[in-house]
């Protein structure tokens, strides 16, 4: 809206376009600024998201903050007396480390083998993701849209040849 | 002396996204006839009520404000949530006419019943034939290009493709206007 007028063009059409939409520019409706501003404090301002994809409020945030952390601090110390290690073996119990693999190796997060954690294959959006995300926070759109050249090589890098046993030299 | 309300969108954005009511309510005050206007014009007459889909706009914006990438101007981030507030309307009520024909024909749809709708709301003004004779992106491209002044860049953005892509839109919209301006001529003398 601040911006000089586009004068590139200065043709009958573009003239006409535009003298044709200011003929029937509405006014200024202080019921609907009203009625928007009405909603707004029953309303919530999302500040990006969780880790399911959810978004996470702010107003709910700091209304629940205190009784999470207390209870988080209850878990942590509750947990504490679960995992403390046996006696009679060094080896931790509890639902809290139930994950690990009871020969002694590491935890594997999510069920990927580590070597495809390691090259991040599995951290890679497809187009499928990219959409939903967008769809999801629109603000996002920004960055997708800037992204999209490095999308593309990633759209045409053949990572199952490259990982396959075919691809070594 | 009571502080005074930083002007810039980007400001205000910033303070909306802390929960500042004022200043959104600012922003909301500034393009309110810039996103009805636009929301009109798309929707026509017999369209969503272009006040309720400017309404949801807003309150989307607010819910979704520590979104918004300053380094593009608000009014291009607001008009991309109208748009897209829009077409989920619409896409709604199309199926629901659908739906309706169906029964009502007894299981056959009848394809061009949208097609006859726009006819028969035949356009008198130049915005409107933009709005029957071309696709929606085709004339949200046009609209925010000669209406909004807005760069290809952030016009890229509203209408989600390159923009290599909006010229080609703007280019075809703009030929397939020129029979109509050229036998309309004098519409707006």
């Amino acid at each position: 809206m601040n911006r000089p007028r586009n004068r590139r063009q200065p043709d009958g059409i573009a003239d006409l376009l535009r003298r044709e939409a200011s003929r029937e520019r509405p006014r200024f409706s202080q019921a609907l600024h009203e009625r928007i501003l009405e909603r707004l404090p029953g309303d919530v301002v999302i500040t990006g998201e969780s880790h399911a994809g959810e978004p996470r409020p702010v107003a709910a945030w700091r209304r629940v903050g205190l009784p999470v952390g207390v209870a988080a601090l209850a878990a942590v110390v509750i947990a504490g007396f679960a995992t403390r290690p046996d006696s009679a073996d060094e080896r931790p119990r509890g639902a809290v480390v139930a994950s690990i693999d009871p020969a002694g190796g590491d935890a594997v997060a999510g069920g990927l083998p580590p070597e495809a954690s390691e090259l991040g294959i599995d951290t890679v959006p497809t187009f499928d993701d990219l959409e939903a995300e967008v769809r999801q926070g629109v603000s996002t759109l920004a960055a997708t849209l800037l992204d999209v050249p490095e999308w593309r090589m990633i759209a045409d890098f053949d990572a199952t040849g490259f990982l396959g046993p075919d691809a070594a030299p | 002396m009571a502080a005074e309300m930083p002007s810039d969108d980007a400001t205000l954005a910033r303070r909306a996204a802390g929960g500042c009511v004022a200043s959104f309510s600012t922003l909301a005050r500034r393009y309110q006839v810039p996103v009805v206007h636009y929301v009109r014009q798309l929707a026509g007459r017999g369209g969503a009520d272009a006040e309720d889909v400017a309404q949801e706009a807003f309150l989307r914006a607010w819910r979704h404000i520590a979104d918004y990438d300053p380094r593009f101007a608000f009014s291009t981030w607001l008009f991309t949530i109208a748009r897209r507030t829009w077409l989920n309307q619409a896409r709604a009520a199309r199926r629901r006419r659908t739906r309706e024909a169906a029964v009502a024909s007894g299981g056959s749809i009848h394809a061009g019943a949208a097609a006859v709708a726009i006819t028969a709301e035949r356009a008198t003004r130049l915005w409107q034939v933009a709005r029957g004779e071309l696709s929606e992106r085709e004339f949200s491209g046009l609209w925010m290009r000669y209406v909004e002044d807005k760069p290809l860049a952030e016009i890229a953005l509203v209408l989600d493709k390159p923009v290599a892509t909006v010229k080609v839109i703007l280019f075809r919209a703009r030929r397939r206007l020129e029979p109509f301006v050229r036998d309309l001529a004098g519409w707006s003398e």
